[in-house]
């Protein structure tokens, strides 16, 4: 895999794997295994499976199943600002029940 | 999953796979182990303070604190060139990682033998190999398939290994397939895969475990003929990059 985040001419990772360093960074746990669930259609579906759009700003997923936003992840300077305003329910593994 | 904060790692060695890819091993201190199919980022900074990043996939398994990334230039990329041509011996690079828990393959306990098929367009075969090379170490018998759809001979990763691979790696087999142009003893010939040679080359079966990676049509194409041809969506699982890594 190789991906560009800025969506330039270096391959983009259209799915939600390149969330991976981002939101591990934030959370500590790996999150693309986490289950999660969409507030439009109620599928169910890994946050690795997700439709993932890269802007300047940052990343905007979308569900696999009906294509509404599920979240979306922004870099402004020293934060990450996430939107979950198509999350109905995010499911993590702790590590210890791996 | 361990820390995945930014750590400094230093170029190591490189070896050519192709004229237009490369595999760098980099050492990095405190390196927590990985799995197959796990990814790092990779961060470089100018020294006006510019920084970009890209995610790498893993191409072999824990090593302990070294770590093989193989890179395939983008002609116009900003980062696969300076890594795969200017990075020399000894320079320093920032990484995090290792990141990703969901496109990752478990070597199986003693006696598990449920079989994996593993499918791969262009670079995506990278995260593949790892496979590969980890069930080869771990000594593993669980049937493995690797598909392996490439545009030219030229282009082809790990060639000889895969070679040496699938003639001595009990219930390993490769199939490559060429895109663009094949040898002439390749009586296949050069086009896409069909849905018809998944289905031969790769047959729904109990307990399969599949994985798809490689440029974002090439994953989407082979992911639903793989469930048209009766395998489950659960069974599956995806790793999409853009266009320009076939």
């Amino acid at each position: 895999m190789s991906g560009d985040r800025r969506g330039g001419p270096e391959a983009s990772v259209l799915d939600g794997n390149v969330l991976a360093g981002r939101l591990g960074e934030v959370f500590g746990v790996d999150v693309t295994s986490a289950r999660v669930l969409c507030v439009g259609c109620t599928r169910e579906q890994c946050v690795a499976e997700l439709v993932l759009f890269e802007t300047g700003m940052g990343s905007t997923a979308r569900c696999r199943g009906c294509g509404a936003v599920v979240l979306r992840a922004t870099r402004i300077r020293d934060e990450v600002v996430l939107d979950l305003r198509g999350t109905r329910s995010l499911r993590v593994a702790l590590p210890a029940s791996e | 999953m361990a820390t995945v904060a930014w750590q400094v790692a230093h170029l190591v060695s490189r070896r050519d796979e192709t004229p237009e890819a490369v595999t760098l091993t980099l050492g990095v201190p405190g390196w927590p182990g990985h799995l197959p199919g796990q990814h790092v980022d990779v961060r470089l900074t100018a020294e006006d303070g510019y920084s970009t990043q890209r995610s790498y996939s893993i191409a072999a398994p824990d090593h302990g604190a070294q770590l093989e990334l193989t890179v395939q230039v983008v002609a116009d990329g900003e980062v696969s060139p300076f890594l795969a041509r200017d990075l020399a011996v000894g320079d320093p690079v920032e990484v995090r990682g290792p990141v990703g828990g969901w496109f990752v393959w478990h070597p199986p306990p003693d006696g598990a033998d449920d079989p994996v098929l593993l499918v791969g367009g262009g670079s995506g075969v990278v995260p593949l190999m790892a496979m590969v090379r980890g069930r080869h170490e771990s000594g593993g018998r669980a049937p493995m398939n690797l598909v392996y759809s490439v545009r030219t001979p030229e282009d082809v990763l790990y060639r000889d290994e895969l070679e040496r691979r699938a003639r001595l790696d009990d219930g390993l087999t490769v199939t490559i397939a060429y895109t663009r142009s094949a040898p002439e003893s390749d009586a296949r010939g050069a086009r896409r895969i069909t849905a018809g040679e998944l289905g031969s080359w790769a047959p729904a079966r109990p307990g399969l475990r599949t994985y798809v990676c490689g440029p974002t049509g090439f994953v989407d194409a082979v992911a639903d003929a793989l469930v048209d041809l009766g395998h489950g969506e659960h069974t599956i699982r995806t790793e999409r990059f853009g266009p320009s890594g076939g």
